[in-house]
């Protein structure tokens, strides 16, 4: 009597089976269906709501824009040219000091107590001089610009709201530019630090491959490693594929591909680190697996 | 189920959909028990077990991520479990000896006929017997380890390689334990 294995597990398994389907269903928790139709529906319902409102204010801010027009221009006004100032500096001073240094940061702070200075003179309200009537009519303006943009389509409004735009970046990259200054010359100062910690880790290094060596291990360098990608949460191993293996005395060219799990004690559930050495195990793919061909090898990741 | 379909349920979990958490019971649900019920060795805790192991699953939806090997993850998860029950209730699982459930009264006539081969003395007597054995007694005839492999491997359909991270087990134990269950199985009438 010959029967297959799989086909009595398939009955076994089919004749033993439970129906918990409406157990499980009446104990699920329920969840809050997140759709993209359904955000769309509310935003568009919202902006529904919200554009009846702007409606009823533009009278009021139409109103506004033509008591406050006069102090508008002239704000968009000193604007354009502050931004035209301020540019012409910063590509300037850009051009000249590509490669960054302390002084290059030093001439742009004058270059800006300079420009504070030329708009004090110019007696020209920036933040710092408060006047109510001033920023209102600011913010009323932004306002009334866009509803002129609309009715009428005065590029004037455009224009201030960009330049306002503007002058608010000019500062901020000016800022960007001394900060970038600043970290690169600490990148200098570690690039001279770290040097020295790497000889201290070829050396480590060297000393390990010495000791595995008198031990009578095989000990490879120059390994390329090439690791696919592979869930943490499950497969704890990482297999590595071999493309070329260098022995210290000779070179070995390994045109086959050979997979491993890489396993240590400390390192199992670790991830790989570049420039690390990992102690390995290979393995032949066939079965049964027999473990008296096992060698252990040391492997320099580049 | 592939992996790309499954992920696609979990999708559909994680909105809520209650048809996507069926679609994946309806595939794997038959096989989970079959696993639980062999190693918690009875049926209410084993329908427990899976019940409570689709609402963890409809919770690890939220958090899911695509991966591939969708079906040993959810045995490893269905093991976890079992094992969790096992060292919770562990005085239950083993005086579990209810007439109309327990899988031990199966796993006692096995052991029956093989002790009747035995005291006959005869091989071919021997033989006949064990042949006529139901495939449950033959599965009883093996060691708890060797009727896991099998059961990941030929029911599971799964790799030795999977077999081994979810049993934690080296390679070389996993495939000399599954050749020494197939070869009992044989003997008792059933290949490959």
């Amino acid at each position: 009597m010959n029967k297959n294995i799989k086909d009595e597990f398939d009955s076994l398994i089919n004749s033993q089976t439970p129906d918990l389907w409406e157990r499980i269903e009446m104990s699920l928790p329920e969840k809050t269906i997140v759709s993209e139709k359904t955000n769309g529906e509310e935003k568009k319902n919202i902006a529904e709501q919200i554009s009846p409102a702007i409606r009823k204010s533009k009278p009021v801010k139409h109103r506004l824009y033509r008591k406050y027009a006069a102090y508008g221009t002239a704000g968009i006004a000193a604007c354009v040219c502050i931004t035209l100032v301020a540019l012409n500096n910063s590509f300037k001073k850009s051009e000249e000091n590509m490669t960054a240094n302390e002084s290059a940061a030093e001439e742009i702070l004058l270059d800006d107590a300079e420009t504070e200075g030329a708009l004090d003179e110019g007696g020209f309200m920036m933040e710092g001089e408060s006047n109510g009537a001033y920023d209102g009519a600011m913010e009323d303006f932004a306002d009334a610009a866009e509803y002129e943009k609309e009715a009428s389509g005065i590029e004037a409004a455009g224009e201030g709201a960009a330049a306002g735009t503007e002058a608010a970046e000019a500062p901020a990259e000016e800022a960007k530019y001394r900060q970038d200054s600043e970290d690169v010359t600490d990148e200098n100062r570690k690039e001279d630090l770290s040097s020295g910690k790497e000889d201290e880790n070829n050396q480590a290094v060297q000393e390990k491959k010495a000791e595995l060596l008198k031990s009578g291990y095989l000990v490879y360098e120059d390994a390329i490693i090439r690791i696919e990608s592979v869930s943490e949460t499950v497969q704890e191993e990482k297999n590595v594929i071999i493309y070329h293996v260098t022995l210290l005395e000779e070179n070995v060219n390994m045109d086959k591909e050979i997979k491993l799990d890489l396993k240590t004690d400390e390192l199992f559930r670790t991830k790989l680190v570049e420039g690390a050495c990992y102690q390995v195990t290979f393995y032949d793919n066939k079965m049964p697996y027999d473990s008296s061909v096992h060698e252990y090898f040391l492997l320099e990741l580049k | 189920m592939t992996d790309t379909q499954f992920w696609e349920c979990m999708e559909g979990m994680k909105q809520g959909d209650k048809n996507a958490l069926k679609a994946v019971y309806e595939v794997y649900m038959p096989y989970l028990y079959s696993y639980v019920l062999q190693m918690i060795k009875s049926r209410e805790n084993a329908e427990d077990i899976v019940s409570d192991f689709f609402l963890k699953l409809w919770g690890l939806a939220d958090s899911y991520e695509p991966k591939k090997g969708h079906k040993s993850w959810l045995i490893q998860i269905a093991r976890n479990m079992t094992i969790d029950f096992i060292r919770k209730h562990k005085k239950e699982a083993l005086t579990d000896f209810s007439a109309e459930d327990s899988y031990e009264e199966e796993r006692g006539y096995g052991m029956a006929a093989q002790a009747m081969a035995r005291d006959a003395g005869e091989e071919n007597q021997e033989e006949q017997i064990v042949s006529r054995l139901s495939f449950t007694e033959a599965l009883s005839s093996l060691k708890e380890s060797e009727q896991q492999i099998v059961h990941l491997k030929i029911a599971g359909e799964l790799t030795f390689k999977e077999i081994c991270r979810i049993l934690q087990m080296p390679m070389g134990t996993v495939t000399w334990k599954y050749q020494n269950a197939i070869k009992k199985l044989r003997r008792c009438g059933y290949y490959e």
